[in-house]
């Protein structure tokens, strides 16, 4: 019972106090009243600026792009003035734009090949988008299945996820429509603004569309090079004011054809959807309420900003340590990064059916710290595969030492991209095992493990697929500590089959039905946090089924002498 | 951290729901802090109680770029600080006797801890008041030794030097008394 080295993690874990339930409404009281009173002798509060926040929102930036060709029509006079009679025609537009209740627009795309025929006959960027600027309603349903329904006026966003088949509620980052317009006319104004700094060319001349009598504008983008040139057109209906389709295209500067193609068409109905089942949603749809988490693209940005933020310089290394007798090391990856040169090392500590024998040997000499492990590391003693890559900032170049011990011939010499030393940390394992990827489009649950954690949970269920084998359809728990850089502190795994989110069994056809592999389930856990010099958090311990790894990392290193030199590398 | 810069956001915006997700999320903190700093239940109550009201009246003029944490710790610090100013005959360190008998006098229990959260939090009470609060806010209100040393007006060395004697110490005073 005694407490020397770890006061600090004593005090951290076990000095806590809780309110007790009286205290806790007492106190709850006296705050929301103070908030009342506040509220009642103070005058409304201008909204602080969010545009950073909204445009960080993929979803409002498809939104904000919908209506550019908009911004195109109606900011064609205040850029350039040259067009004789766009006055009158901007004006009437404005007014026209200004009073529609609802606006609904079908975007469709197609890339094309040299011959100028469609590639595929979807594309992913095929949108249906309803605007209310009344009831402050956005809603998209996209090409996936997913829909997104933002309500602005109640701060709520109702996701549906075609996968999971569930509506989970969200909060929207903010309470005005994207680019903090609250009608249609400052929503144009922002857009206007966005299309600045792309430059072009607008003309304005009558004409037909569908056998309409229209207007049409079209604008051609300055030609960047490495880029390809945009021409939009917007054709206005004369009678009403009102566009009535858009058509952009891209055309390759190098040969002139257009490489894809974007449509979009207009109508203006009395009457939009009342909420996110009134398009095409059964109203007995499972909903998940995730209140006041913001949705979960939001907090992936955040997450993914956590995963790249590398370190510019640093050693790291990662040792796999085997859930056995004797608790053997299995591998170690070191990790070497200064600016753009890195180096990589994997090294294998067991030649197959000499575990433990081998481990005995080397274990004293290994230690448990990171100049032993590094020392013992630079003398390649381990008793399997090693292999050792350097990026010198120009060419790549590998060693590898097979299992019988013997450095064969194998150095290569690759010509590569240039990396930088984001691209060296996303490719480490610390990245991947703090700030895993969660590639698909996931759902935020409030279950009992993240609320007693203080956790955010993501759920990602995954189709079952086959390969070169089955693979069973999986659920993902993904749990992201907010209080620790986001590190994904807990992750879940589970293979269920049949999978209620796979009904269809097509995939599967054919299938020898012995050969489908047995259901599963793993948990991965995060152990122990630690701290870089700058405050912040990586993963120290992870336990997997099988093994933990420890990661030990120094950002303030002096490199051993000409470890970044190929001439260096074993032969 | 994005709950937290959507929180304020709303909070300043006027809503009921931020803000008691913002007493929700810290008040456990807030008050451990409190705890700690003054080692009596109905003092740090009152800290806790003024620095959430306080909190809730200043959505008009709120204007926070860095952690919500943080601010709401510092304002945890400046309050106690000033009930211990206020209090200037009363001990800072009142020993476990005293800290027993103001809890005995209540029907019920108004704060919930183990015991060896009450044996950390004694020993604490006895650092002088300066290494205490770096302690504190270092381990408990996760601010940076940066961060403290503005709060202190104090170099980041001196700091630094404070929460290591203070670590020390509290050492030497646990030793055999709570369980790693």
């Amino acid at each position: 019972m005694k407490l020397t080295n770890d006061i600090e993690k004593t005090i951290w874990k076990k000095l806590n106090f809780a309110a007790s339930a009286e205290m806790r409404e007492r106190i709850l009281t006296d705050v929301i009243n103070a908030q009342e009173d506040s509220r009642k002798t103070k005058s409304a509060l201008a909204g602080p600026n969010i545009r950073s926040i909204i445009m960080k929102s993929p979803i409002i930036k498809l939104a904000a792009a919908a209506v550019i060709i908009i911004a195109v029509l109606i900011g064609i006079h205040p850029f350039n003035g040259s067009i004789n009679g766009t006055t009158a025609a901007y004006a009437k537009v404005k007014d026209a734009v200004k009073n529609v209740p609802w606006m609904h627009i079908n975007y469709t795309g197609h890339i094309l090949d040299e011959m100028g025929n469609k590639k595929f006959e979807k594309d992913r960027t095929d949108t249906e988008i309803w605007y209310s600027f009344k009831s402050q309603i956005v809603i998209q349903r996209y090409y996936s299945g997913l829909i997104t329904y933002s309500d602005y006026a109640n701060q709520e966003v109702h996701t549906y996820n075609p996968v999971s088949k569930r509506i989970v509620i969200t909060a929207l980052s903010s309470d005005k429509l994207p680019l903090e317009a609250n009608t249609p006319w400052s929503w144009l104004e922002r857009n206007i603004q966005r299309m600045m700094p792309f430059g072009g060319e607008v003309t304005r001349k009558t004409g037909q569309y569908d056998g309409q009598e229209v207007e049409i504008y079209e604008i051609v983008s300055a030609v960047k090079p490495g880029m390809a040139a945009i021409r939009g057109r917007i054709y206005v209906d004369m009678a009403t004011s009102l566009p009535i389709a858009e058509e952009r295209k891209y055309i390759n500067t190098k040969t002139g054809k257009p490489q894809r193609v974007e449509k979009g068409t207009f109508d203006y109905p009395e009457q939009g959807p009342d909420d996110i089942y009134a398009i095409g949603l059964p109203r007995d749809i499972p909903t998940v309420n995730s209140l006041p988490l913001p949705s979960w693209w939001d907090i992936k940005q955040v997450y993914q900003s956590h995963r790249r933020k590398a370190p510019e310089k640093y050693i790291a290394i990662v040792t796999s340590e085997l859930s056995i007798l004797g608790k053997p090391i299995e591998s170690v990856d070191i990790f070497y990064a200064d600016g753009v040169r890195s180096r990589e090392e994997r090294h294998h500590m067991f030649r197959p059916g000499y575990v433990g024998v081998q481990w005995r040997q080397q274990a004293a000499e290994f230690g448990n710290t990171f100049d032993s492990i590094l020392k013992w590391s630079q003398a390649c003693k381990a008793h399997g595969q090693i292999s050792i890559s350097i990026y010198d900032g120009n060419y790549y170049y590998n060693s590898r030492r097979d299992d019988d011990g013997i450095w064969k011939t194998t150095k290569q010499i690759i010509e590569g991209r240039k990396w930088t030393a984001s691209d060296f940390w996303n490719s480490c394992h610390i990245a991947d095992i703090g700030w895993p990827e969660i590639r698909g489009y996931a759902d935020l649950l409030k279950d009992d493990y993240a609320r007693q954690n203080d956790l955010i949970c993501v759920e990602e269920l995954l189709k079952g697929w086959r390969r070169q084998g089955i693979v069973l359809p999986q659920r993902k728990r993904y749990y992201l500590n907010p209080q620790r850089d986001y590190i994904c502190q807990r992750v879940e795994i589970e293979s269920v089959y049949p999978a209620p989110w796979q009904e269809d069994d097509s995939w599967l056809e054919g299938v020898d039905p012995t050969s489908i592999p047995n259901e599963y389930s793993s948990t991965i856990e995060v152990t122990e946090f630690s701290q870089f010099q700058t405050g912040r958090w990586y993963p120290r311990k992870i336990k997997e089924p099988g093994r933990t790894k420890t990661v030990y990392l120094e950002t303030d290193p002096e490199f051993p002498e000409g470890i970044f030199d190929p001439n260096n590398l074993p032969k | 951290m994005i709950e937290d810069e959507l929180l304020k956001w709303r909070f300043k915006c006027g809503s009921r729901e931020a803000l008691s997700r913002i007493y929700e999320k810290y008040l456990n903190n807030l008050l451990t802090l409190a705890m700690a700093l003054l080692n009596d239940t109905g003092a740090a109550e009152d800290v806790v109680h003024d620095v959430f009201v306080s909190f809730a009246k200043s959505a008009g003029s709120f204007k926070l770029r860095g952690s919500l944490k943080s601010y709401l710790g510092t304002c945890v610090i400046n309050r106690a600080r000033d009930r211990m100013r206020k209090n200037q005959r009363q001990s800072t360190r009142p020993d476990k006797k005293d800290l027993k008998s103001s809890e005995e006098n209540e029907p019920d229990q108004m704060v919930i801890c183990s015991e060896e959260s009450k044996q950390l939090n004694d020993a604490i009470a006895q650092l002088p008041g300066r290494q205490r609060e770096v302690i504190i806010l270092r381990l408990k209100g996760e601010m940076k030794f940066k961060e403290i040393a503005r709060l202190q007006s104090a170099s980041i060395s001196t700091i630094q030097g404070r929460y290591r004697y203070g670590l020390d110490k509290l050492r030497s005073l646990l030793d055999g008394e709570v369980e790693k």
